[in-house]
């Protein structure tokens, strides 16, 4: 199995399919790169598909520390160095959106030329003025009580996820396999990397991203009301948004078809 | 006044001065480069001294976005790299030791030599089995009682803080004067920068800084018990604790000369 070394030495599982313009795929929260089971197949006949696991994620390596969003934004960027990758197409699901602004927050649009942002909002968390936060975990309490259940029940967790993830019930198999694929994940490392990413309000940052952008919305999304998602959008100087009318937080699974229709449009430009 | 431009367009204001090897001092929160008055000349004999104003601070700008630890590490990262600096050695106060913390998660120790972290505890948030974090700050919803605070009493927030920095009274003649250096910072920054500070928790990653470090702590502190800071002495392999028993949460300010002695003595050692 490939994997490419981080700067602090962290080994992150990388698997490329295809040839053509790079494109890397960066999950989100708690699962790993085999959620793109149903994109990497077709869209690799087009592009040089790139996908990884994040640091605590699927085969990558567990260090001790490091579960912060700017640190993975680094793993990020060491992975496109160490494969020499240039003009990358980057598509970000859910938290991998937020990893990818930290990217260009930190380092500009070094290597990358367009960005792919998948129902995410800028904010998790609820205040007066933003109410389209994320709805299991929109405040601190809401991080505490997910934090204690992932240390008492980290499986019931993943499931819980997985029915969130989902706006229609899926065969109990493939459910199981998507659960075993998060329970790669230890429940202390989801709960510290939450820890990070739900404190981060990336609102202001937004208008300054200067690279092509292609939102995606799932009008059913059961994880985040689909106007925060939609208002990335909004406030990223000419985006394109395309929604999932039948799709919850996993547009790219759920109506898979579409999904890699408009990526390879957006890509392929 | 020289400027440097980071890589996402920001101007941090720097001076310098001396010759030698290279020091670069940052700052904590709400305050600026110049805090460290009565360090800067007398370090200057054997350094070339580098002090900043992080973004939002002092002269440097202020962006409307970008009031992260991270970010901050980079512009650090960026100042550093736009003066060529090598083996430098850096110091860090409060939040500016938490700058140096995530500078050396995201770069390792490329371009540092040596590091200093004067007063900060690695966690600021209390939990069950952490009871070393920031008086003030120690969980969310005292960072919300801040952050209102700020909004509405910015001056009394920053007189508070002023008074909380030292052990005994400020001199009478520097209160009204740090008072205005820190609220040239803006309110809203110093908010959006204790919301993503506050919240980081670095105990885990201290045990992986390989550079030699020395962690400078105030006994008579009073935004930190004083253990929380020398936690961090403890956690990183073979560091040099030094404490200063009649300083607060400012011993460069307070006990200078003897700062200024130490921080030679372990910058100038092989």
């Amino acid at each position: 199995m490939p994997f490419v070394t981080t700067n602090d030495k962290v080994r992150i599982h990388v698997q490329e399919n295809g040839t053509g313009k790079p494109l890397l795929l960066i999950h989100g929260w708690a699962s790993n790169s085999t959620f793109w089971r149903r994109n990497v197949g077709p869209l690799s006949e087009r592009f040089r598909v790139i996908t990884m696991d994040l640091r605590g994620h699927g085969e990558s390596d567990k260090p001790a520390s490091g579960y912060r969003i700017a640190r993975m934004a680094r793993d990020v960027k060491d992975v496109i160095e160490a494969l020499e990758l240039e003009d990358v197409a980057v598509a970000g699901w859910s938290m991998g959106s937020s990893i990818i602004w930290s990217y260009l927050e930190l380092f500009g649009p070094d290597h990358l030329d367009r960005a792919i942002f998948v129902v995410q909002s800028p904010r998790q968390y609820y205040t007066n003025d933003w109410k389209w936060g994320q709805t299991a975990c929109y405040d601190a309490e809401a991080l505490a009580f997910l934090t204690a259940r992932l240390d008492c029940d980290p499986r019931g967790m993943a499931k819980s996820l997985i029915d969130g993830c989902l706006a229609e019930p899926i065969p109990e198999a493939e459910e199981t396999d998507l659960i075993e694929e998060i329970m790669k994940s230890p429940g202390w490392v989801r709960a510290e990397i939450m820890s990070d990413h739900t404190n981060l309000d990336w609102r202001s940052f937004l208008p300054s991203i200067s690279i092509p952008s292609l939102v995606i919305v799932g009008r059913k999304d059961k994880i985040f009301p689909w106007q925060g998602c939609a208002y990335v959008g909004e406030r990223i100087p000419g985006a394109k948004t395309v929604f999932f009318e039948d799709s919850s937080h996993m547009p790219f699974y759920e109506e898979a078809e579409k999904f890699n229709g408009v990526v390879q449009e957006f890509v392929g430009r | 006044m020289p400027f440097i431009t980071t890589n996402d367009g920001v101007e941090i204001n720097y001076e310098e001065r001396g010759s030698g090897p290279a020091l670069l001092l940052i700052h904590g929160w709400s305050s600026n480069g110049t805090f460290f008055r009565h360090n800067v000349e007398g370090l200057a004999k054997d350094f070339r001294v580098i002090v900043m104003d992080l973004r939002g601070h002092g002269q440097s700008d202020t962006p409307k976005s970008g009031y992260r630890i991270a970010r901050m590490a980079k512009d650090v990262w960026d100042l550093i790299g736009a003066l060529d600096l090598r083996d430098t050695a850096v110091l860090g106060w409060a939040m500016g030791a938490s700058i140096l913390w995530s500078y050396m998660e995201l770069f390792g120790t490329e371009r540092l030599a040596k590091a200093v972290f004067v007063n900060q505890s690695p966690r600021q948030y209390y939990t069950k089995e952490w009871k070393w974090g920031q008086v003030g700050c120690f969980d969310a919803e005292s960072l919300a009682v801040l952050s209102t605070r700020l909004k509405y009493d910015p001056i009394g927030v920053a007189r508070e803080l002023l008074g909380e920095f030292v052990a005994e009274r400020l001199p009478e003649e520097n209160e009204d004067e740090l008072l205005n250096e820190i609220l040239k910072c803006p309110s809203w920054v110093r908010a959006e920068m204790m919301t993503d500070h506050t919240n980081l928790d670095w105990r885990s990653f201290l045990p992986n800084i390989v550079l030699p470090s020395m962690v400078v702590v105030g006994r008579r502190n009073q935004l930190f018990p004083w253990q929380g800071c020398a936690y961090v002495a403890e956690q990183i392999p073979g560091a040099r604790l030094e404490i200063f028993e009649d300083s607060g949460h400012m011993p460069f300010f307070e006990e200078p000369e003897r700062f200024n002695a130490v921080v030679r003595d372990f910058v100038s050692s092989g």
